[in-house]
């Protein structure tokens, strides 16, 4: 194994020490200009416009809720949801299971804790969770393992995905938005639903993710 | 299934190298293994529902991408930008490859070296039978097609399933991809639907309708999702300095192929490698614009060291602890390198940009090239990958229209690498008849092009043989050498109603250029 690397080691050195011109030849590890903003910087409330516009465009829901409004929101949408038979189960991320009592809109409500991946296959309707940030101008929600998240397994087996975002939780691109994390946890960047263009390039949202999905943006 | 999937050569094959799994080539009379793309792509080009297919694919989403493009004002920045850390990076790129390893390990990931196609096959396939599982699932993956990874696990008793929808279309027909992003664009719904009733589905139980063709592929895989033990995938980008990887997708079966089985084996080509976080937010901003042609893909994943846990991390127990181990891949890599001007095609992200822009790409689709890597990224990196021996016609597969090079992400000059590879191509020839013949030819145009007089008389000489001839010489040109070579898959011009110097001589410029 060690002589595998050694020798890929060595045949690079080799072919870098061959090139005789341009920048190739630079053996310092120098850092390039930066590159500017991918847009002009926008007040906060056009970049929550913008947002939920951007997401809206992924053939996603948006809802524009107040501070206290999350639970009766989230009712009346999974009110307006088709029913799945044997699928009576929603998933909440545990810092926002105070918001209900055992049921919404005639659904179990469950904690991740208590559900085992045939639960998410076979009788989780959907999942109501926090993110971490959302990201304007492409219109993506950024997940990073979190404790105001449900965990990864149950945003993506069953069929709906709710999120909940505070607006100031909403930053305008992704150029350093994404070296602040702490890596030691998985980032999962969520753009819309689940979608494929394999057939014929027709578009077909809930390949093997969620069909749909949700975002509660809360305003101040 | 009327089409029969070609072959592909393993290491008993008559070409005793490494690489030339990633070959497609078809078998042209006594010789083997080489491409032939004059050939192919004349058969090619006359298979109408492939060329319906791939030109609606590349129009629809090259407007798209332009529409996303244009919405980001700095976008000649980043492409400048991503295209000095690639060249940066591939300077030092030994450097980056053990910062990336260090990282790796420290955060609980195991890292692999593989020389070649069959180093990395074996790796793979030993801990795959280290897991204990006999079955495994992929994350769509061009390097693991690149070294042929699907046949020889089979050949050992190990199945793999593609999930993407695509891939598995592939699979299942015994096809060729034939583009980098959608590679099963060559076939319409009607036969796709045929493909999976003549395997998983039951006969009559499918409509030719894509979401209800999509959601027979979701319950199909999402049993083998649930119960796999090991998944198989690439790579998109590899941090070193976190020793993070990340993965770049649509269908959320990269996700799955992630989170829920225990056991991940990414391979992975050593020039994926970038310094850091930083330099990985330019490239997200870059590939799906140009990719898709989408402002994001719907699911990115980026881990370290581990990938995604089922449940919440901190409820897991030792048992639950996932496996990751990583095969960097060089397979013909280092000798790119070792190629001033060629090896800028190092710097590819996989986009699929140059495929969707390309005159030739669009007309003659992807199974022309004979190669894993089709259109004109295909065209500079299968003859750098395998030698100008084996495929070094694929860099005559273009116009030099430059389409491709004004696309790229990454700024890849591509007409360059390409007229590079057609002076060594050339250079190879040089004591051959038919090499000797050409530069014979090119010698004589040149002395003709030296001299005013000799200029005119040739120039009148070939209207009049296009005028009177023409006609014949399409039809039977392609018996008669030498021309045959040029003729056999080429149309002759209609002949001009005068020269442009004529016209401008006699005044009747404007009566010219009307016509």
């Amino acid at each position: 194994m060690t002589s595998s690397k050694n020798e890929i080691l060595q045949r690079i050195r080799q072919a870098n020490t061959s090139q005789v011109t341009g920048v190739r030849t630079q053996s310092t590890l120098i850092r390039m200009a930066p590159v500017g903003d991918t847009e002009p910087r926008m007040d906060h409330d056009d970049l929550v416009k913008l947002f939920i516009e951007r997401v809206e465009d992924y053939r996603s829901t948006m809802v524009e809720i107040g501070p206290n409004e999350l639970a009766s929101a989230f009712e009346k949408v999974l009110k307006g949801i088709e029913a799945r038979e044997g699928f009576d189960t929603i998933c909440v991320a545990p810092p926002l299971l105070h918001l209900f009592n055992k049921t919404v809109a005639g659904y179990k409500v469950a904690n991740p804790d208590q559900l085992t991946l045939t639960d998410y296959n076979s009788k989780v309707l959907g999942t109501l969770s926090g993110c971490a940030i959302g990201l304007a101008t492409s219109g993506t929600i950024i997940f990073n393992s979190s404790d105001d998240e449900a965990p990864g397994i149950s945003t993506l087996v069953p069929d709906h995905l709710f999120v909940v975002i505070n607006e100031s939780q909403i930053v305008q691109d992704i150029v350093g938005a994404i070296t602040s994390f702490d890596l030691g946890r998985p980032l999962t960047m969520v753009s819309g639903p689940s979608a494929t263009s394999d057939i014929e390039l027709a578009r077909v949202e809930g390949v093997h993710g969620p069909r749909n999905l949700t975002v509660f943006v809360v305003r101040q | 299934m009327s089409k029969t999937s070609s072959t592909v050569h393993g290491p008993n094959g008559s070409i005793p190298k490494a690489n030339t799994w990633l070959l497609r080539t078809e078998h042209h009379g006594e010789e083997r293994g080489r491409t032939y793309f004059k050939s192919r792509s004349t058969r090619e080009i006359r298979n109408l529902q492939m060329r319906k297919n791939i030109s609606h694919a590349t129009t629809t989403i090259r407007e798209k991408r332009k529409k996303v493009v244009s919405e980001v004002p700095n976008w000649e920045d980043l492409r400048t930008r991503a295209s000095q850390i690639k060249q940066h990076t591939l300077a030092n790129l030994d450097v980056y490859l053990e910062e990336f390893e260090r990282n790796v390990t420290k955060a609980g990931g195991k890292v692999h070296w593989a020389r070649d196609a069959a180093e990395a096959r074996e790796i793979a396939l030993e801990l795959v039978r280290e897991s204990g599982a006999s079955s495994v699932i992929k994350v769509k993956s061009m390097v693991t097609e690149e070294i042929g990874l699907n046949a020889y696990l089979s050949e050992n008793g190990i199945e793999a399933t593609e999930t993407d929808l695509a891939e598995l279309i592939c699979q299942l027909a015994g096809d060729e991809s034939s583009h980098i992003l959608v590679p099963a664009i060559h076939r319409n719904r009607v036969e796709i639907r045929d493909i999976f009733e003549a395997t998983f589905a039951q006969k009559g139980s499918l409509e030719a309708d894509p979401p209800k063709i999509a959601e027979a592929a979701r319950k199909h895989l999402r049993e083998k999702f649930l119960r796999s033990t090991v998944a198989i995938s690439g790579g998109n980008f590899l941090v070193a300095e976190t020793g993070s990887v990340a993965i770049v997708e649509s269908e959320g079966n990269g996700r799955m192929c992630l989170t829920l089985p225990n056991n991940v084996i990414s391979i992975v080509g050593i020039e994926k490698v970038i310094p850091t976080m930083e330099d990985l937010e330019v490239f997200l901003t870059l590939l799906p614009r140009s990719s898709t042609g989408e402002r994001m893909n719907p699911y990115t994943t980026i881990w370290t060291g581990r990938p995604p846990a089922q449940m919440a991390p901190e409820k897991e127990t030792t048992e639950d602890r996932k496996s990751y181990n990583i095969i960097l891949l060089d397979n013909g890599r280092t000798r790119v390198l070792s190629d001033e001007v060629g090896s800028q095609a190092l710097a590819c992200i996989r986009c699929s940009a140059c495929l969707n822009v390309c005159p030739v790409y669009e007309r003659v689709g992807g199974h022309s090239y004979e190669s894993v890597y089709p259109g004109p990224i295909g065209a500079i990196l299968t003859p750098q990958l395998v030698g100008d021996e084996l495929a070094g016609d694929l860099a005559f597969a273009s116009t030099l229209c430059g389409a491709c090079y004004e696309v790229c992400p990454v700024k890849i000059n591509i007409p360059e690498i390409l007229i590079h590879l057609r002076s060594i191509h050339s250079d190879h020839r040089r004591d051959t008849m038919s090499g000797n013949l050409e530069r014979g030819s090119f010698g004589i145009v040149g002395i003709v092009m030296g001299n005013t007089n000799l200029f005119n008389i040739a120039s009148s000489s070939v209207s009049l043989i296009l005028k009177y001839g023409g006609p014949l010489l399409n039809r039977v040109g392609k018996y008669l050498p030498p021309i045959n070579g040029w003729v056999e898959s080429r149309n002759l011009p209609k002949a001009p109603n005068g020269s442009l110097r004529d016209a401008y001589r006699k005044g009747t410029l404007d009566d010219l250029l009307k016509k």
